[in-house]
């Protein structure tokens, strides 16, 4: 079995009494993007940045590419790029004069570092743009600035703390067709988002984290089996929504039935078998269907079903 | 290039570009330079002219009279810039004409000697030298009075002589005793004897001491840079690099501490070429200067840490600056401290720093001299700025 590029071991971080991150593992492979879904506040960013050499756990241990990962270890830092969720930019450089200053931190000099700066914002498309300030960019244009100094120093793992945060669609479209070219030319990346639209997308492999602790981990396909979770429908009608909802709990297949806005929300074991029974049944009542939404478990639902919660909560 | 010296590049780089290096280096210190060389060489060459009436129109009170004018050899000194004595007199016709000179600050203040002065000053009878003043200029009506005061106190010594005399020997009392005895010198003069060559340049003096506390306000541009990098993310992706904090930290600390030295510099050539301040040894000088911007620096650096945000940075400097200025006694002028804030200097970087510049400027001190304090400085910035960043650096692992 290969060597994972990342190996976090029962990564604890305390701030004070509050514990942020409690005994987090997690591997990633070379050449995969590995997602961190999880809510604000649950703990994803004091991973990071315990991944990036900025925080120091409190216990556990980090290893990139076998080399152990401390706040002080530079060759192991090397290894990796960061990509805050902040702008960390001067906004008062330009973008070439940014990533010549943090280029130089990566020990990057001369023609090397010339050639990198140019390719970098090649790859984000920003070299029409590069002799102007930070400040003067759009948010967007701000965000793949952010990306490129991350890129700078061509690191084997790649950090990237949601970065499509504030983001025109546009943009947002841009900044994810990027890291896809990224990972399809085998740079590993850590992602962390709470779109979950995005994890999925994106992720090879997902952890759900939540209140510190990682809850789950797979693929989309394993965490949805492993939770077991049904097909939802959003049924919309006019007339007498009791009496439907009531109907409704009698077909087969049907698990569960919930009034939610005026709305039903069925839950069933397969959308495609039970879509015609609600049809008939709405006539039968003398009920007008005005419009029916089918959803598949997706990473959204998985979470619900973990933690109770919505990611976005 | 080293950590230290890219970062300590670009916050030069940013700080000349966005001008704020102009003003903290160069435009500041260039407006306190002349602003205390106009205000305090204003005050050290300040100049009384004090009328003379004499009512008397006698001997005794024509001698007053010339006694007082051959100070300045005549009714004025023919140039300003001749006479080194900063009184000068200039005799007035009448108590009238004198009160109208005051009013009018033709004379800052006026004596008037009274009919019947000779008499008095004879035979013992009662006189009283009349000093007109404006209650607004109260320096020069203290120097009128010391005037009147001193001619007033040498006649008190010839009548005490004239009196010993004529108890021992009354048959000697004769008119050329009483001239000889008017002609007596009292035995106890006073000289005034300074430590050094030189008297303490004010100028000088003032311009190290508001250097001082615009520095302490300069050097705390370091933290505040820190802590806007830090809410920016800026400083999370520079430790993701191989750059270790300590670096971040001194690579921030030495680009303020360059421009705190330029303006300190600054203040130092303005105020000696525009205005003739004496500050003494020039390399003991730039030695106390890197000294105290060494010693501010540490102290900027351990107030910052206390810190968690940038307001609280300027809320702790400010007060800080304030009571250090004042118990160093940066407000206050060379050796006109009170005994316990003399003392209470020396607890202060600021309070050792100001002295050793006393002595600098009064020549008292060269380099050898001056190291003493100069160890006491650097000995201040190392506990100080060793603090200050242990503690940054543990704020910066939260």
């Amino acid at each position: 079995m290969t060597e994972p590029l990342l190996r976090c071991e029962h990564l604890v971080r305390r701030f004070r009494d509050r514990v942020a991150v409690d005994d987090v593992s997690f591997e990633i492979a070379r050449g995969e993007i590995y997602g961190l879904l999880g809510p604000n506040g649950a703990g994803k960013t004091t991973t990071i940045s315990m991944v990036a050499g900025i925080l120091q756990p409190d216990e556990g241990t980090i290893t990139v590419a076998g080399r152990p990962l401390t706040t002080g270890a530079g060759p192991a830092k090397q290894l990796i790029g960061l990509v805050p969720q902040d702008i960390a930019l001067y906004p008062d450089l330009t973008a070439t004069e940014n990533l010549q200053f943090f280029g130089r931190l990566q020990n990057l000099d001369g023609r090397r570092l010339a050639e990198r700066i140019e390719a970098v914002l090649h790859v984000v498309g920003l070299t029409e743009r590069a002799g102007d300030r930070v400040d003067d960019y759009s948010g967007g244009m701000k965000r793949r600035a952010n990306i490129a100094v991350g890129l700078l120093h061509e690191p084997q793992l790649l950090i990237l703390d949601e970065p499509t945060v504030g983001v025109d669609p546009q943009s947002r479209n841009q900044i994810l067709e990027s890291i896809e070219t990224l990972g399809r030319a085998g740079l590993s990346v850590l992602y962390t988002t709470h779109y979950m639209e995005e994890a999925e997308r994106l992720c090879d492999r997902v952890g759900i984290i939540d209140a510190g602790k990682i809850v789950a981990e797979g693929t989309r396909r394993e965490l949805v089996a492993r939770v077991g979770e049904h097909d939802r429908l959003r049924v919309s009608i006019t007339g007498d929504i009791a009496g439907f909802a009531a109907r409704c709990r009698a077909i087969a297949g049907v698990v569960e039935v919930d009034q939610v806005d005026g709305e039903l929300e069925i839950v069933a074991e397969s959308a495609g078998r039970v879509l015609a029974p609600i049809v008939d049944a709405a006539e039968a009542d003398g009920v007008a269907v005005t419009g029916v939404a089918v959803r598949e478990p997706d990473l959204e639902a998985v979470f619900l079903h973990l933690t109770g919660k919505a990611l976005r909560d | 290039m080293s950590g230290v010296a890219l970062i300590t590049r670009l916050e030069l780089m940013r700080r000349i570009r966005n001008r704020s290096a102009l003003v903290t280096a160069f435009i500041a210190p260039l407006v306190l330079g002349s602003v205390f060389g106009l205000l305090i060489g204003g005050i050290s060459g300040l100049k009384f002219t004090i009328g003379i009436v004499d009512r008397d129109n006698s001997a005794v009170s024509r001698a007053f009279v010339d006694g007082v004018l051959q100070r300045t050899g005549g009714q004025a000194p023919r140039r300003a810039g001749d006479a080194k004595d900063p009184v000068h007199f200039k005799v007035l016709t009448s108590q009238a004409a004198a009160r109208h000179a005051v009013d009018h600050g033709d004379v800052d203040a006026a004596i008037v000697v009274p009919s019947g002065f000779a008499e008095a000053t004879t035979r013992g009878t009662r006189a009283t030298l009349l000093v007109m003043r404006k209650p607004s200029l109260a320096v020069s009506g203290q120097v009128a009075q010391s005037v009147a005061g001193t001619f007033a106190a040498r006649v008190e010594q010839a009548n005490l002589a004239l009196a010993t005399v004529a108890s021992i020997r009354p048959q000697a009392m004769s008119q050329e005793l009483v001239a000889t005895v008017q002609q007596l010198r009292s035995p106890l003069t006073t000289r005034d004897v300074a430590m050094g060559a030189h008297a303490v340049s004010a100028t000088a003096f003032y311009g190290a001491a508001m250097a001082m506390v615009f520095l302490f306000f300069t050097v705390s541009f370091a933290a505040r840079s820190l802590m806007a990098d830090r809410r920016g993310g800026i400083l999370g992706r520079i430790l993701a690099t191989p750059t270790p904090a300590g670096a971040v930290i001194a690579g921030k600390a030495l680009a303020v501490s360059i421009l705190a030295l330029a303006g300190f510099v600054t203040v130092w050539l303005v105020t000696t070429i525009a205005f003739g301040a004496r500050w003494g040894d020039p390399v003991a000088v730039f030695v106390l200067m890197l000294a105290t911007v060494a010693t501010l620096g540490g102290h900027g650096t351990f107030v910052c840490s206390l810190a968690r945000t940038e307001q609280q940075a300027d809320s702790y400097t400010s007060a800080v600056t304030f009571v250090l200025a004042l118990l160093g006694g940066n407000f206050i002028g060379p050796g006109q401290a009170p005994g316990l804030l003399r003392r209470l200097a020396l607890f202060t970087p600021n309070g050792w720093s100001l002295r050793a510049f006393t002595e600098v400027s009064a020549d008292a001190a060269g380099l050898a001299r001056v190291a003493g304090p100069v160890v006491v400085l650097l000995a201040f910035a190392l506990a100080f700025g060793a603090v200050g960043i242990v503690r940054v650096r543990r704020g910066l692992a939260q």
